[in-house]
């Protein structure tokens, strides 16, 4: 179990680089790389933070900025939706992965309709929408393929404190 | 410029493509090249209006995907971390798998 207070601001760009070694299978890295998951855990809220705005900005550019009806039916339908794949008792990283697949699905559909909804357009603003289209396709389904894959490896769960709350993350 | 000024007369000129050059097209003079060039005005302020308007929207959905970009790295940076000081380690850049005293 590990418990985090009064983390830093995160330095992604260092676990990056950490990353990039254990990826080329150097183990030396690890205890360096999860000392900074240990003191950083602002990297978790950070996440949360930029996953809440950025759906709700993809609701309302979807619902429209006044249909109240509409953004509240898109919003339940992306509570359902993460339900459904969360299950009653989802493990906390499972929970993070599958609000990862619900905003790809929510981005996903807006680019699609958002393309069909266009009456007139150039071949240019075609290629444009349709590499968007392409872009959110693979987003969405990387997503799922990690979510099966997590469930599949069962990394376990610990918790973390983040900004003063109690996060279950993973645990050795 | 569309208009031509010869003397006391104005001609009104289109500019029209043919293949990989463009071509000054006469149209006529007086009141009839008036309301072909008013025509022409309005079509180009339409098109100028819709360039604007796409060029507004580019940027509004530009903004949105570098937003999920970051946040999706910032994922895709956590879930690695978290999986390789748990103890596993990506094969191949593929699946990811526990590492043993082997690896």
């Amino acid at each position: 179990m590990t418990e985090v207070n009064g983390a830093s601001a995160p330095a992604t760009t260092e676990v990056k680089a950490l990353l990039q070694k254990a990826e080329k299978g150097d183990t030396t890295v690890l205890p360096t790389l999860r000392a900074y998951m240990d003191v950083t855990p602002g990297y978790w809220e950070k996440m949360g933070d930029m996953a809440h705005a950025t759906r709700i900005g993809l609701i309302h550019l979807a619902a429209g900025e006044k249909n109240l009806v509409l953004q509240e039916s898109i919003t339940r339908k992306c509570a359902a939706l993460t339900q459904e794949l969360a299950g009653p008792t989802p493990a906390p990283l499972e929970r993070l992965l599958v609000e990862r697949i619900v905003l790809c699905w929510l981005h996903l559909h807006y680019a699609e309709a958002l393309y069909i909804q266009i009456k007139d357009m150039s071949l240019r603003q075609a290629a444009f929408h349709q590499s968007r289209i392409s872009k959110a396709q693979a987003r969405y389904l990387a997503a799922i393929r990690t979510l099966a894959q997590v469930r599949r490896l069962g990394v376990p769960a610990v918790q973390i404190n983040v900004g003063g709350q109690q996060v279950n993350v993973a645990s050795s | 410029m569309p208009w031509a000024q010869r003397g006391p007369h104005k001609y009104y000129y289109r500019s029209v493509r043919q293949g990989r050059h463009v071509t000054k097209a006469y149209v006529g003079t007086g009141p009839l090249a008036e309301l072909y060039a008013a025509e022409d005005a309005e079509r180009r302020a339409q098109h100028q209006a819709a360039a604007q308007a796409w060029r507004q929207e580019r940027a509004a959905l530009d903004g949105l995907d570098r937003q999920i970009d970051s946040w999706w790295d910032l994922g895709a940076v956590l879930l690695k971390a978290t999986l390789y000081t748990e103890g596993y380690y990506q094969h191949d850049r593929g699946e990811w798998r526990k590492r043993t005293s082997n690896d």
